[in-house]
């Protein structure tokens, strides 16, 4: 049974313009204990996934799902308010701008309390203890001082442990990292994504990591999918897509990081996709990436299937069953390994 | 004779910490020396607060340094000579982090660029339309793009523009801030490939900050890691990349997973633990492994480590 089970999900934006659509038939599955990463550029709507599972989206956006299936149930079936109940003791997200996500007016304390009331009974004294255990268990070594703390007085790394501590106070089966580490110095960011991967192994549950940065995840993830405009392009096992991508996008994602060891040789060039991400509402016709993608061919313009493929996993590619070769880009780049 | 060098610069701002404290001083930058040969990188990697930008700042004019000297091939460059100003502007140029935030965005992209000539030569309005357009193809726009505004560009696009406005006056180094960081993955191939180009091109020599490691080993040809304004390790990037040997460096190092699987015996970074003496001591020693009370007594000053990397570190220099 899994963790979460996504059918066609569908986000669409009402615009003064017109609807047009910002995730676009979507499916995906998560077992709980496994770490899934969702990877895209800006735009691509991986952020809007997080939100339409958590039920957070803005009420401009409509979204349409067969069904979305947490923890045994199906949200869709559920009223708002339900939904809402539902959905905060199930599932938890962490968000960007640790600073942003903290309430300036409260004191740290406050913020856990909150998320421990909702989902708890009990004495505030034992409240308070499980706040404490809660801050310890994300490396905060003097949890009775930074409880009395307000967010201003820590800084960005620490507030980024307190947002995952009142994540987890609700003891979440799914934990959903929005670009956790993004606005974190190297240094920090390595630590925070050691305590996303340890709680994700102590407590047995799911995480969804969604960042733009294969090297973050090429360590720890199970799985990835790879989002482009809306469209999950690539969903296989993490081995499959960094070792042998089908996906031109995913392949393109990969060649465009530097190499380990791609020291600064004169007319070396890295490969780059041409172009840019096209605005939702000027989506090419077939193939979203057909435009920029360095193999399109005629039938391209054709919708794509996401197709599954065998010992590796769906692509949304009609290419994809031949191996992709990574001739697109000799020429760019010369000391491949 | 070096194209650039740079002797023992330093930055001290006053600041109060809470409006009734005292005006305490706080070093940003101290003591940096270093050289730019031309057509060379020079890439500068430290974390946020490391000094880094202050140094840029300090380089390029527009603040003034607290002590230590700017010199441009073989000439001081000071803070308050007009003609020191005049070749400091226009030799040096910068590109910053975030395109959004860089353009004037009432401007067209025609007069952000204009405006730069206008200043700085004696072109006449026709030839510097004409130089325009030409700098616009340099950097793979179109030359009627100088009629629109910089917010109908996406952030590639308007990253280019800042390019151009800073390769337009055919400048001998540009700094560029963290050009990279505020762009997607599939661009910033795009941007660094550009980058590249315009230094085959044009033999531009690049003071290049970043956080980005593997960016970095990409691009550099010379390394420097700044810590606390401090600079504590400084090599070719053949010798910091094989044979880091500064603490610091090794967690910056350990803590990104592309290089985690190159150096795998390097500490992940701690907790700060002990509290080192506020001016006195090493800068790194509140969160270094191998941390001896003689790192908090005294401070290590930068030398020749066995591997040639320059490094401040005791453990180093000693054996």
């Amino acid at each position: 049974m899994p963790l979460l089970r996504i059918e066609n999900l569908s986000v669409n934006y009402q615009g003064s313009q017109g609807e047009f659509p910002i995730i676009d038939r979507l499916s995906l599955k998560m077992d709980s204990g496994e770490i899934l990463g969702i990877v895209g550029e800006s735009g691509s709507g991986k952020s809007m996934l997080a939100l339409a599972i958590m039920g957070l989206l803005s009420p401009k956006m409509n979204m349409r799902a067969d069904y979305i299936n947490l923890d045994g149930e199906d949200l869709m079936k559920f009223s708002d308010m339900d939904r809402a109940a539902y959905v905060a003791s199930k599932a938890a997200i962490i968000f960007q701008e640790p600073l942003a996500s903290l309430n300036p007016c409260f004191t740290i304390g406050s913020h856990i309390d909150e998320t421990l009331m909702f989902n708890q009974t009990g004495s505030r004294k034992s409240r308070r203890l499980r706040a404490m255990d809660l801050l310890e268990s994300v490396g905060i070594f003097e949890p009775e001082l930074v409880l009395r703390s307000y967010p201003h007085q820590l800084s960005g790394g620490m507030n980024q442990r307190i947002a995952i501590a009142v994540a987890l106070a609700s003891r979440p089966r799914l934990l959903i990292a929005d670009e956790p580490t993004t606005a974190l110095d190297v240094t920090i960011q390595s630590q925070i994504l050691e305590l996303l991967v340890n709680v994700n192994k102590t407590e047995d549950l799911g995480l969804m990591l969604i960042t733009h940065d294969f090297a973050l995840l090429s360590e720890n993830t199970d799985r990835i999918g790879v989002v482009y405009s809306g469209q999950l392009m690539e969903h296989a096992a993490t081995d499959n897509i960094l070792k042998s991508p089908r996906h031109p996008y995913t392949r393109a994602l990969l060649d465009s990081i530097p190499q380990m060891g791609d020291r600064h040789i004169k007319g070396s060039r890295l490969f780059a996709l041409k172009g840019q991400i096209p605005p939702m509402d000027q989506l090419p016709v077939g193939c979203r990436l057909g435009p920029r993608c360095p193999i399109a061919e005629k039938k391209c313009v054709n919708p794509q299937e996401f197709l599954s493929i065998e010992n590796h996993g769906k692509v949304r590619c009609h290419l994809a069953p031949q191996k992709l070769s990574r001739a697109q880009s000799s020429g760019d780049k010369e000391n491949d390994k | 004779m070096s194209l650039l060098s740079v002797e023992n610069i330093s930055k001290q701002y006053s600041v109060r910490k809470k409006y009734w404290h005292k005006r305490e001083r706080v070093d940003a930058v101290k003591e940096i020396s270093f050289e730019l040969k031309e057509g060379q990188t020079l890439a500068i990697v430290g974390e946020s607060g490391s000094g880094k930008s202050t140094l840029a700042r300090q380089i390029i004019g527009i603040e003034k340094p607290s002590r230590g000297r700017v010199i441009y091939l073989g000439e001081e460059l000071r803070f308050n000579n007009r003609k020191n100003r005049k070749t400091r502007f226009r030799n040096i140029r910068m590109i910053f982090q975030n395109p959004y935030e860089s353009l004037n965005p009432q401007a067209r992209i025609g007069d952000i660029l204009e405006e730069v000539l206008r200043i700085n030569t004696k072109l006449s309005s026709k030839q510097r339309k004409r130089k325009v357009a030409n700098t616009l193809v340099k950097v793979g726009l179109l030359p009627e793009h100088q009629y629109r505004y910089p917010s109908m560009f996406s952030g590639g696009q308007r990253q280019r523009i800042a390019i151009a406005r800073a390769i337009i006056l055919d400048p001998k180094i540009i700094i560029a801030d963290e050009p990279l960081s505020a762009l997607d993955v599939s661009i910033q191939a795009q941007i660094l490939n550009l980058l590249q180009q315009l230094q085959e091109e044009m033999g531009i020599s690049y003071l290049f900050i970043s956080h980005d490691l593997n960016v970095v080993e990409h691009i550099a040809d010379q390394v420097m890691v700044m810590f606390q304004g401090e600079m504590v390790e400084y090599g070719s990037v053949a010798q910091l990349f094989d044979n880091p040997r500064h603490p610091y460096t090794q967690t910056l190092f350990a803590s990104t997973p592309m290089y985690q699987k190159r150096f795998p015996h390097f500490t992940r970074p701690s907790f700060a633990k002990r509290k080192a003496g506020a001016n006195s001591g090493c800068c790194f020693a509140s969160r270094c492994s191998f941390c001896s009370p003689r790192c908090l007594q005294s401070q290590p000053v930068i030398g020749k480590s066995k591997s040639g990397n320059l490094v401040a570190c005791f453990k180093e220099l000693e054996d």
